[in-house]
This record gives structure tokens, C-alpha cells and sequence, in this order.
């Protein structure tokens, strides 16, 4: 049965119908429509299903403020649920009802939300295109700010020129300093708008307000602007015979509209009279028990209500941010006069509905409130009013008015609760919009990464960095990898992508006195050309990084830097210089990436330097370990330095960015005849190992002091101060059964974190006396090997520990932590 | 389409830092670019600009600068391979969908620059012509930074 | 999302800083003098009121300035930002 009127509707377009499904019947409706309206239209009035209860519902409303008629969209697009009033009706929608909660869809099902993002400056947002939000906008314009006007509905009468209009956008949120957050939803595409306005404007109107009575939850029952409306707009006449039930001349005012275009008022219900005296017969029942402004966002923002008798309702008090204003009838501007009546008297209240969306009555309310909970705070938690995703339009105020007049108190005694961000639902794919999958978080490459690529490289993230964990030949286990490529170091060449270590320039003629203040060893005393290994503690004494100086010039230093820490150390550097040492002559720059950093290791080393072509003196005495010289290496302008975190014979090839890839190419080629091989990370973990070099971040957590380390040797011993000196002399620093670094031979492969303990005899509880930092099978070696921190490690070479595991104890013996070269006789080659 | 969009530039870079008043190239206020002898200057801090030039020229760059603060506490180091520069065109909206600048163009007119956040990553930019903004970005999320300007060109 | 006035840069998302704790608490001139509890006192006690607040902030993704500025803690509202060495505002 069409309730289509042949003539009317101001926002559809009688020559483009549409077709359309719903609950698997085939429908038709008109470009314009929504999916409520066009249900109407074809006299479906009910079609829905009360979420927790089950009872028949039907469309209510008009608005986002609809609490029953909610749908699953599967075509031409999928939407777990949404209010059929705000779907916009396109050919070919699919959709069906949904009750309570939404359906994630398996990925197969659905193609990948397309959401982009936008940001936007303006000196004005208003938030509501209707009477006053056009009003305000088009006062802005004129005032020559840029403004931006937002609508939730899918068009915007009387759009002004000079302004940017966004229809179908919603306001989810508004935020410090004019910040607020838009959902622009098309059926093609969602974008989240970022806005920064100098001022909000909130035009965003109000909400009809119903009445709770026995049964008010029935399809057929129907805020009364919202058939007013569905006439207006859509041409569809929702009833033939009507009644009306209203505390105000709104209400009078809406079912006069109904009467002109046809209907029948049978019943005309005021304040007090019982409706279920009214509606045999009747198809359409008509409610308004006022109107409520909408001030969700500026509640958000801490604006303040007050109530008004006259309006019985909350309006602004005007406490709010002096950014943030409300306008038109979200002030209470135009708002009819009510009647103070929120429900009709029963004995039994428990068919009296409040919050449609959650199936909750008067009678809920009245047992939170018996139950003690008097607070409407309290009242939501106990009936979840107000939670669901109509966030309480209809139910907020009616909920504060009941509780109100239940408890006996004033009507504006406690006022709603506030809702909270989003305003409407928004799917997370939506709030990611591009920031997803790869673009989740920036993934840095080298440029050398496409050579590793091409190479088979596994790779391993480093803090946002990609680098090569090991280089698999011919199908090799991770194991038999890195084992290979240990050998290859030990016996021949290896060559590693040093590049990701940050590296900062260090200059001015207070460079090194700078220096000094913040590591523990003193750069100060480095001579020109030569390289010092050092620590960066925090002000709390533990080892916060390491890296090497090395010493341009008197005046001008290059300072590495771990890889996760490049920014951290620079950062330091900075607030040190610009917040405490202003006086201090220095200037940092970063050049982490200005230099690739190609490094060969191995005893042959010397010899793929030398197959390249160099005009650097190579012999050991004229280029001595810890010392570095700028020259050329096959062609290349380079810096050639010599440090070793394997223990063999090593060069770190510093070369412009722009050329590392050429340098390394070059490196490859070289050293293929002396049987070079590229390794990985998981390799240089192992060779470090072996010679109990420590990792910031692996054996060094946080917690630990040079000394922890068996690395006292690197702080000095004058009198002078650095970043962490005064926290190595604490009393706990120097507490005898601190924890100290050692090496450990296990029975078997230890996991990194495990536990050890004194004794095995599984007692419990059992102390924890230390940990496994690092652990690896050692190829040099033969064996597994271990770094761990334990109590008074460096008192218990020879003991054994234990390290309980879910599969077993495995047994260790502590050792000192250097399995390999403990003379350090390779470096040399 | 990203191809046309957005051109990889060869350029030469040289960081300089000094105090304002020993400097041999005139600046202006934060965030503008000024120019010194064909070269682009760009303010990156109070005591921090970012000399940009024609490729080969950096050792003249470098040479003048050093001849203008002998002998006096400064700063001038190579970073010609520190970032990577692309020129975009017509692209302000497209960086409107990951930047929070305003970029309108009543606020970011040519000849300014700013350091700010695109896509999560820190960049450098500077609007050389009312179409062209060139974007520095340091290589490693270079590829990061293209893939995040195709991806929204592609979704509009 | 906050709009930080850097003292450069002029106003600025909130993503592009670092916040840096209480102001105005400067490195001892003698650490050594210190006894381990008034050391601990420089390195971990901060004050918390409940209104204007003089503050550091680094604008690390921008011109990487570090400066003060005077902040309201309960509604978040930056009153002023001041240059490292200016005196702040009354």
C-alpha cells in the first residue's frame, strides 16, 4: 500500500526512481529519498525488532536521533548498522533490519573501506546548515573568514556562496582550541575531516522530545515533526488516521500538515489524558512532548546547562570556551513553550519505553532508584540509557526529568548525562584512513635495500627501520645462515649495512668540553684522526647509549649513535646546548643519512680494501685500531674507520649516501675472490656475543651502570662532571650484590629472559637472582653461549645456575663474558 | 599519475648554522626563504638555515660561506645526501590529507617554507611558485612519503 | 589536539611537540654537595598544581626549539609561551 502522495517531497526527484531490498523484498523509491522514507513510502511501518526484547518496532523519527529502525547494509556497500533515516537510497541497495548490535563481516566479503583524511583551517565553523548555521555562516563570509558549514543530512538548503559546504558531515567531536573532527560519509568514500577553526559556531538545532507511555515503542508511534517532515520532504503521507498526542503547539502545528495533505486528526491527546483511550483504529500516532536543543558538543568542550520552565528542557548557560557558541534553537531560540510532562501516570510502568535502543522503561529507572542509586550517573551505568547509538537523543533529558520527578525533586535538579566522542558511530578504517597497512608507520629502507632485496635478504624491523636479519643461499635454514655468515666473518670477509647508526656533527670551539659533559669518558683528550668508544648515561646513572667520537679537528667531531637512538641522542644534545649550556659554542647537525656506512670485517679485510683500490696506507702501524683517514676507495671519496664490534679486523667504510650502493656493489665484487659474504643483524648479534660486546637495548635495559657492565674502565676518573656522575655515587649504585654482567655456558640454548635461580630443586617460592640477556649458538664455538645480568656476578665464575623452563631446567656455568679472542689478538688481522 | 605529480630533484644542500649577525646572506622572518646569489635559503631555526643549490655547486657554496665566517664560531656541513627533494605540483590538497599546516593559500603563499610532519614523517617544505611546493624528506622515508602521496591521490 | 604557540613558528598542532615537565628547575651548580636524597629530589620531584603552570615544550618536529610556556593545567589553556632566558610573564 503506497503511502506516496502524488505531488510534494522538496528533496526528491519524481524522474529517477531507484530500486531497492530490504528484508529480501524488492521495493521502489526515488533519488533523494532515504531508506526510511522510501520504506514509508511503500507502507512498510514496521519491519523491526526491539534489541534485547524483541518487540516490533518501526520507524520513529526522521533523524540520527531514530532509535529503532536500524540496518545491516550489504550492497552496493557494507555497513554492519546504521539508522535507515540517515541512509542515503542508491540503486541497487541491499540492506536488512538489524537489532542491537552490528555483524563483522568476514574480509572476503568486503572490499577495503576507501577513508582519506583532510585537514582545514577556517576562522569559522559552523556546525548545522539549517536556519541559523546558514545565517551565521554567511555573517562570517562577510566578514571575510574563511568558513566551513557542516550538515549531517544529505543536503543543505540555501547553501551560501563563500562558503565551503559539507553535506553529509557530521561533527563527531569538538576539542581544545577549535579542534573538531568531521565524518563525511558518501556511499562512495568516507573522509574524516581535521578542522582547526577560530571559532564553532553550533547550529545544531533540536531534537523532539517524546513522552513515555504504555506501548509507546509500537510501530505507528512517531515523533510528530518527524511525519511533518517525512511529508515535506519525501511526499510521503505516514498515516491516514491520526492521533496526536503533545504538550505543545508544535505537536498541533505538525498533525495540521498531516491534516492538510489528507489524513484524518481523529484524536487530539494533551497532557494527562491516557492515549491508549485513542488509538483504536488509528494507523498513526503522533507524540511531542517538547523539544530538547542539541548540545552534545558543547557539553563536550565543559559548556553548561540551564534549565528553562518555560522551554521544560536544558539550554546553554553560556559557560563555555570563548570560542564555542550556540546558536538558533540549540540555544533554545524558537523553541515552542511545553508543558512540564515527561510520562503518563500508570500503575505499571514497565511497558513505558524511555530508551528505545536499550528496552528500558520508567520501570528500570524506578528500580535503579529504588536499588539506592539516585544519581543519573548512576541511573545510565545500572540501565545502560542514553549507551547505545543513538547516544540518548530521544531518551537523555526524558531519563534526568524522570529521575527528577521519581525522586521527587525539582525538574532541573540533575540534568542528562553527557554523551561522549563519536557522535555517531565511525569505523575504525575510517579513523586510520591511509595510516594502514604499510603506511600504519613509516618503514625506513637503506639505500642499499633493494641490492638486500635482491639477495634474498630476511629482514627485521629496527625500531621503523628494515635490515637484513641474515642473507638465506640456496634455501638455507636461519640457522645454517647465520652460522655461514659467522664464518665467514671469523675465516675470511664479511660486509654489513651499517648505515641506519646515527651519526651527528659535532662543532665549535666548546665541541669537546661539550662532549665531556655528556659522556662518561673524556672526548676532550682524543687526539685529531683518532676514534673513543663511549657511554651516555641519563641523569639517573644508567647507560642510556653508546657510539664513538670521532675527532675531525681540534674544533669538530663526528659522534655515532645506536640506531633506535639517533634522535634520542641528537634530541639530548640539543636540550643540554639550548636549555642549560646556552654560553657553550657548539652546533649539532644530523647526518645520519649523509653517509652511508658500508663495514667489512674479517681477516682478510684489509685485503678486499686493498683489491678496491685505496690511496689510504693500510699497513697496521700507519692506520692503527681506533683511528680512522679520509681518502679514496675504489674511485670513491671516503672515510675509512677502523672499529669492530666482531673482534676481527674491521673497516667502516663512511661514504656520501648517494654513492653507498656503488661502494658496496664495489665491496662485493672484491671480495668475492677472498670469499666475501654479506651478513645480517642476527650474525652481528652472535660475533658481538662471542666477544661480550654489549647491545643498548639488548643487555642494556635501562637499569645498568657502566660498572654493572664490568666496564668501569670507561668512566674517568677526574673530577669532572658529566650527564649521570652524581648517580654512580647513590648508595644503591654501590650496592655489593648489584647485578653484573657475565657470560654463561648453558647445557643447552637458553632463551633470552629466562630466569635463574641458585638451586634446582624447585622449590617455591624460589629467588630470582639474575636473567639471560642475549643467547645464540656460537659457530666459533661450537656450543650455545649466553650474556645474562646476575647478582654478584663477577664473584661467581665457575658456579653453576639454573634456569627453570616449562620444558626443563637448563644448567650454566657462569664464566666471564667473553668467549672468543679474550686477548683481542684479531683485531689486528 | 604520481609520476608527473611529483619530480625527484638533484640539488645541493649545505646546513649552516651561525649567529644571525655573522652571516653573508641576508634572512628574513621564520619560516620564509630567502635567496643569496642564485641559491634558495631557508630558515630552519633561529641559528639553523638550509643553503639549496644547483647541482656541482657545492664546493663554491661551501667556500664562500667559509671565507665569510673565518674565524668565527659557525657551522657548515655537506648534507646533499641527507635529504631527498621532489618537487610537487598543484599537490596542496594532497598534503592537506596527511598535514596539519594550513596551507590554504591566503596563509602559505610562495616563498615560505616550514619543518612539519606529512604522513608521519618529518619533512621540510617549501612553496617555490604558487604550483610548485618542493618537499625535503630524509631518504629513508622517502618511499614511505611517495607511497602516502599515491595512495591519497588515488582515493581523492 | 592542542594549538601551541611556538615562539618561531607560530601556532602549531599539537603533534609536533614534546612536552617537557616543570620549568625553571636548573641543573646544580654542585652535584657532589648534594646528599642522595636531595639529588633524587632534582632528578624525580616535580610540582603538580591545579592552574597556571610554567612549562618546557620542544617543538621537535618543527623548527626543534625548545621554550617555556605558561599553562593552565585543568583546562589545558596555554596562557603564554616565552624564549629559554626570557623572564616569564607575570
Amino acid at each position: 500500500m503506497s503511502r506516496r502522495l502524488d505531488t510534494g517531497g522538496s528533496w526528491i526527484d519524481r524522474s529517477r526512481p531507484i530500486t531497492f531490498r530490504f528484508d529480501e523484498v524488492e521495493y521502489e523509491g526515488f533519488e533523494g529519498d532515504t531508506l526510511a522514507s522510501a520504506l514509508l513510502a511503500n507502507g512498510v511501518t514496521g519491519g523491526f525488532r526491539s534489541p534485547i526484547i524483541g518487540r516490533p518496532r518501526g520507524v520513529m523519527t526522521a533523524g540520527p536521533e531514530e532509535p529503532n529502525a536500524f540496518v545491516e547494509i550489504n550492497e552496493p556497500w557494507f555497513d554492519p548498522i546504521v539508522a535507515a533515516t540517515m541512509v542515503e537510497l542508491v540503486d541497487g541497495l541491499v540492506a536488512e533490519p538489524r537489532a542491537g548490535v552490528g555483524r563483522l563481516a568476514a574480509p572476503a566479503e568486503v572490499p577495503p573501506v576507501d577513508a582519506v583524511h583532510r585537514h582545514i583551517h577556517v576562522e569559522t565553523l559552523v556546525v548545522g546548515g539549517g536556519r541559523s548555521g546558514v545565517k551565521a555562516a554567511v555573517a562570517a563570509a562577510n566578514r571575510g573568514d574563511r568558513v566551513l558549514l557542516l550538515d549531517e543530512r544529505h543536503r543543505v538548503d540555501n547553501a551560501p556562496d563563500g562558503v565551503t559546504v559539507l553535506p553529509r558531515t557530521t561533527a563527531l567531536g569538538v576539542y581544545d582550541d577549535g579542534y573538531v573532527v568531521a565524518l563525511e560519509s558518501t556511499p562512495e568514500l568516507e573522509r574524516l575531516w581535521h578542522v582547526r577553526a577560530g571559532r564553532v559556531v553550533l547550529a545544531t538545532g533540536a531534537t523532539e522530545r517524546p513522552i513515555a507511555f504504555a506501548g509507546n515503542d509500537r510501530p505507528g508511534v512517531m515523533l510528530a515533526s518527524a511525519a511533518a517532515t517525512y511529508l515535506e520532504r519525501f511526499g510521503v503521507l505516514a498515516g491516514e488516521r491520526v492521533a496526536i498526542f503533545t504538550t505543545n503547539d508544535s505537536g498541533l502545528e505538525s498533525a495540521d500538515s498531516l491534516r492538510a495533505a489528507g489524513a484524518e486528526i481523529a484524536h487530539t491527546l494533551g497532557v494527562g489524558e491516557d492515549p491508549s483511550t485513542a488509538i483504536d483504529g488509528v494507523d498513526l500516532l503522533l507524540v511531542s512532548g517538547g523539544w530538547n536543543p542539541n548540545l552534545t558538543l558543547w557539553r563536550s568542550m565543559g559548556g553548561g546547562l540551564r534549565y528553562s520552565r518555560r522551554l521544560a528542557t536544558f539550554r546553554p548557560n553560556g559557560n563555555g570556551p570563548p570560542w564555542l557558541e550556540v546558536v538558533g534553537s540549540a540555544y533554545g531560540d524558537g523553541l515552542p513553550g511545553s508543558e512540564t510532562y515527561w510520562l503518563e501516570s500508570a500503575e505499571d510502568y514497565s511497558e513505558h519505553f524511555v530508551d528505545l535502543q536499550r528496552d528500558q522503561t520508567v520501570a528500570d529507572i524506578a528500580a535503579a532508584l529504588d536499588a539506592g542509586l539516585v544519581s543519573a550517573e548512576h541511573v545510565k551505568r545500572a540501565t545502560y540509557i542514553g549507551t547505545a547509538i543513538d547516544q540518548g537523543r530521544t531518551s537523555g533529558v526524558l531519563t534526568a526529568a524522570i529521575v527528577n520527578q521519581l525522586l521527587g525533586t525539582d525538574p532541573d535538579a540533575q540534568g542528562p548525562t553527557s554523551a561522549r566522542p563519536p557522535a555517531v558511530p565511525v569505523s575504525y578504517a575510517t579513523i586510520a584512513g591511509p595510516d594502514r597497512g604499510d603506511l600504519l608507520d613509516p618503514i625506513r629502507r637503506t639505500r642499499l635495500h633493494r641490492w638486500h632485496e635482491e639477495h634474498g635478504a630476511v629482514f627485521e624491523d629496527v625500531g621503523q627501520w628494515k635490515r637484513p636479519r641474515y642473507f638465506p643461499r640456496h634455501g638455507e635454514t636461519v640457522d645454517a645462515a647465520v652460522a655461514r655468515e659467522c664464518r665467514a666473518v671469523r675465516n675470511a670477509a664479511g660486509v654489513l649495512d651499517a648505515s641506519t647508526l646515527g651519526k651527528i656533527d659535532v662543532a665549535g670551539p666548546d665541541a669537546a668540553a661539550f662532549l665531556d659533559r655528556m659522556y662518561t669518558n673524556r672526548m676532550s683528550t682524543l687526539p685529531v684522526g683518532s676514534i673513543r668508544y663511549g657511554f651516555m648515561l641519563g641523569l639517573d646513572g644508567m647507560v642510556g647509549d653508546d657510539g664513538v667520537a670521532l675527532r675531525l679537528s681540534e674544533d669538530h667531531f663526528l659522534v655515532t649513535t645506536t640506531t633506535g637512538n639517533a634522535a634520542m641522542v641528537l634530541d639530548r644534545f640539543e636540550e643540554w646546548l639550548q636549555t642549560e649550556w646556552p654560553e657553550l659554542r657548539v652546533y649539532c647537525t644530523s647526518v645520519t643519512e649523509q653517509w652511508s656506512d658500508v663495514a667489512v670485517a674479517g681477516p682478510r679485510a684489509r685485503e678486499v680494501i686493498a683489491a678496491l683500490g685505496t690511496d689510504i696506507d693500510l699497513a697496521p702501524d700507519a692506520f692503527p685500531f681506533m683511528t680512522f683517514r679520509d681518502g679514496a676507495v675504489a674511485g670513491v671519496s671516503v672515510r675509512v674507520a677502523r672499529v669492530s664490534f666482531t673482534g676481527e679486523l674491521s673497516y667502516e667504510i663512511l661514504v656520501d649516501g648517494r654513492r653507498g650502493l656503488e661502494l658496496w656493489e664495489a665491496v662485493m665484487s672484491a671480495g668475492a675472490p677472498l670469499g666475501i659474504a654479506s651478513y645480517g643483524t642476527e650474525a652481528m648479534h652472535v660475533l658481538r656475543a662471542e666477544k661480550g660486546f654489549v647491545i643498548v637495548g639488548q643487555d642494556i635495559d635501562g637499569t645498568v651502570m657502566p660498572d654493572d657492565l664490568g666496564m668501569g674502565w670507561i668512566v674517568r676518573k677526574e673530577d669532572s662532571d658529566f650527564i649521570g656522575r652524581r648517580s654512580l655515587r647513590r648508595a644503591d649504585s654501590l650496592r655489593e650484590d648489584r647485578k653484573q654482567l657475565v657470560g654463561l655456558l648453558p647445557d643447552r640454548l637458553l632463551p633470552e629472559g629466562a630466569q635463574l635461580v641458585e638451586e634446582d630443586t624447585g622449590r617455591i617460592p624460589m629467588p630470582m637472582i639474575g636473567h639471560v640477556t642475549s643467547s645464540y649458538a656460537s659457530p666459533s664455538l661450537g656450543r650455545p653461549i649466553a650474556l645474562a645480568i646476575v647478582e654478584r656476578g663477577r664473584s661467581r665464575h665457575g658456579e653453576t645456575v639454573y634456569a627453570p623452563l616449562p620444558d626443563g631446567t637448563i644448567s650454566a656455568e657462569i664464566v666471564p663474558p667473553v668467549f672468543y679472542d679474550p686477548e683481542g689478538a684479531r683485531r689486528d688481522g | 599519475m604520481t609520476d608527473e605529480l611529483l619530480v625527484a630533484a638533484e640539488l645541493v644542500q649545505v646546513g649552516v648554522r651561525a649567529d644571525p649577525s655573522i652571516l653573508p646572506f641576508e634572512t628574513a622572518e621564520p619560516n620564509t626563504v630567502t635567496t643569496w646569489n642564485g641559491r634558495d635559503v631557508l630558515w630552519l631555526g633561529p641559528d639553523e638555515w638550509l643553503v639549496v643549490g644547483e647541482q656541482g655547486t657545492e664546493d663554491a657554496i661551501r667556500r664562500e660561506l667559509e671565507d665569510a665566517f673565518a674565524g668565527r664560531h659557525h657551522s657548515v656541513v655537506d648534507v646533499g645526501a641527507n635529504r631527498t627533494v621532489f618537487d610537487l605540483t598543484d599537490g596542496l590538497d594532497l598534503l592537506s590529507n596527511s598535514c596539519g599546516l594550513d596551507l590554504h593559500s591566503s596563509r602559505w603563499r610562495p616563498g615560505m617554507c616550514a619543518q612539519t610532519l606529512f604522513a608521519q614523517a618529518q619533512v621540510i617544505l617549501h612553496q617555490r611558485d604558487v604550483r610548485t611546493t618542493r618537499i625535503f624528506v630524509r631518504p629513508s622515508f622517502a618511499d614511505h612519503v611517495r607511497e602516502a602521496i599515491r595512495v591519497t591521490e588515488f582515493l581523492g | 589536539m592542542l594549538l601551541i604557540r611556538c615562539p618561531w613558528c607560530g601556532p602549531r598542532d599539537e603533534v609536533e611537540f614534546r612536552y617537557g615537565g616543570q620549568a625553571h628547575i636548573p641543573y646544580p651548580q654542585d652535584p657532589d654537595a648534594l646528599s642522595d636524597e636531595e639529588w633524587a629530589d632534582f632528578l624525580f620531584m616535580r610540582d603538580n598544581p591545579r592552574g597556571p603552570f610554567r612549562e618546557r615544550w620542544y617543538h621537535v618536529h618543527g623548527c626543534r626549539r625548545w621554550f617555556h610556556a605558561v599553562r593552565d593545567t585543568s583546562t589545558h589553556r596555554f596562557i603564554a609561551t616565552y624564549r629559554i632566558g626570557e623572564e616569564p610573564p607575570t
